[in-house]
């Protein structure tokens, strides 16, 4: 799954570091909410693909997200 | 409870899928270079930091929608204290008699960490990504064991959710040591896992002599066997490097099929494959990862293997090297 690991570079100082900082916030924050909206409709598919003996296309985006 | 000794899944789900890629992304295996006669760096193929674009990105997104909150909540949890990762280092500069002096103390404050396995190397090539460069020379590769009686439960939730408790738990040893390191005056940063961007944590723990490449793909070390996780600190403090260890891994790997039989969707190789230039245990990535997102990470390779026993690794080691000197 995707983190939110970055490459190596300079060492910021305070300022910097409160701005990676709240990046890293708002991502992680965006991934829960992202966790808890979009990929509870995923997890439906998926289980619904499971119950029918259908395939969940992983490379489609859902129905629900398409048009956004 | 008891510890198990050996763990034979039973009943694990069929690799079956009721997923899949409506187009086909490049076979991981090309991407990972099987059967390439020439050296190259490895590329990111999957779980990667999400910095820059992987072929593989769209199954890793699916694997993180489905996979439970309580594995989520590590990863989460693992990420927010990864921003300590690297910081100022220090103005002041404490300097060592020597390197060994140096590598001794690292050790010690690793181990006084939580670290149980501890080993130093320097940062080559085969340990960074293609297209990655790190402002480091030295590697203190770290390894913390499983709870046994957790992963006794692959492939199910109950195993990965400790696979990523211990994912977190080194990467804090590691956060800390590069603190430590930083105070002293040397630059220091962190790198944890399950996903880093820049190094490669297997051949940087095998350099580093905390274990050997076994056949399933991952670290055995001598302690633990496979059930261990890795996490590693990359610093610019001259130390003293471990070398490699040889522990009888490829004496058992060459016999044993244990692994190879077990594993659901037969990604093991039972023979060495030409990867990138060289000879090596290698599992079949386009079968492996598919059973990994099915089953949150499976791991059943890791927990089957003979040397993951607890205790019997040294034993096991001792045997092997008797046998081959005889």
């Amino acid at each position: 799954m995707r983190t939110v690991d970055t490459p190596a570079e300079s060492h910021p100082g305070w300022l910097g570091r409160l701005q990676r900082d709240v990046r890293l916030f708002l991502r992680l924050a965006g991934m829960t909410l992202g966790y808890a909206t979009a990929g509870r409709r995923i997890r439906k598919a998926y289980r619904d693909a499971q119950s029918s003996g259908a395939v969940y296309w992983v490379d489609e985006p859902h129905p629900a997200d398409r048009d956004r | 409870m008891t510890t198990p000794r050996r763990i034979t899944p039973t009943n694990p789900p069929s690799p079956e899928y009721a997923f899949g890629y409506r187009h086909q992304p490049r076979s991981g295996n090309e991407i990972n270079g099987l059967g390439e006669p020439d050296y190259r760096q490895p590329e990111h193929v999957f779980h990667n930091a999400g910095t820059e674009p992987i072929e593989w990105q769209a199954l890793d997104d699916f694997f993180g929608n489905i996979s439970p909150w309580p594995i989520l909540r590590h990863v989460v949890a693992n990420a927010w204290q990864l921003r300590n990762k690297d910081g100022r280092t220090a103005r002041h500069r404490v300097t060592f008699d020597d390197e060994q002096s140096a590598a001794a103390e690292m050790k010690e404050r690793a181990r006084t960490l939580g670290a149980e396995l501890v080993g130093i190397t320097h940062v080559t090539d085969e340990s960074l990504f293609a297209g990655h460069s790190v402002p480091y020379t030295h590697a203190i590769s770290l390894g913390l064991s499983m709870d046994r009686e957790e992963m006794a439960h692959v492939p199910q939730q109950r195993a990965a959710v400790e696979v990523l408790r211990v994912y977190r738990a080194i990467s804090r040893t590691a956060i800390r040591l590069a603190r430590q390191i930083r105070s002293l005056g040397w630059p220091a940063r962190a790198y944890g896992n399950p996903n880093s961007t820049d190094v490669l944590h297997i051949p940087l723990a095998v350099s580093a002599g905390l274990g050997q490449l076994g056949k399933h793909g991952s670290v055995i070390s001598k302690e633990f066997g496979s059930n261990v996780r890795l996490a590693a600190v990359l610093t610019t403090l001259p130390m003293a490097t471990d070398q490699p260890v040889d522990i009888g891994v490829e004496d058992l790997c060459r016999k044993c099929r244990r692994c190879v039989v077990d594993c659901p969707p037969g990604a093991i190789f039972d023979e060495k494959q030409l990867v990138r230039g060289a000879e090596k245990w290698y599992v079949d990535f386009d079968k492996c990862i598919p059973y990994f997102v099915k089953t949150d990470g499976c791991a059943i390779c890791i927990q089957v293997c003979p040397w993951s026993v607890p205790g019997r690794g040294p034993s096991l080691s001792d045997q092997l090297l008797a046998k081959r000197n005889s």
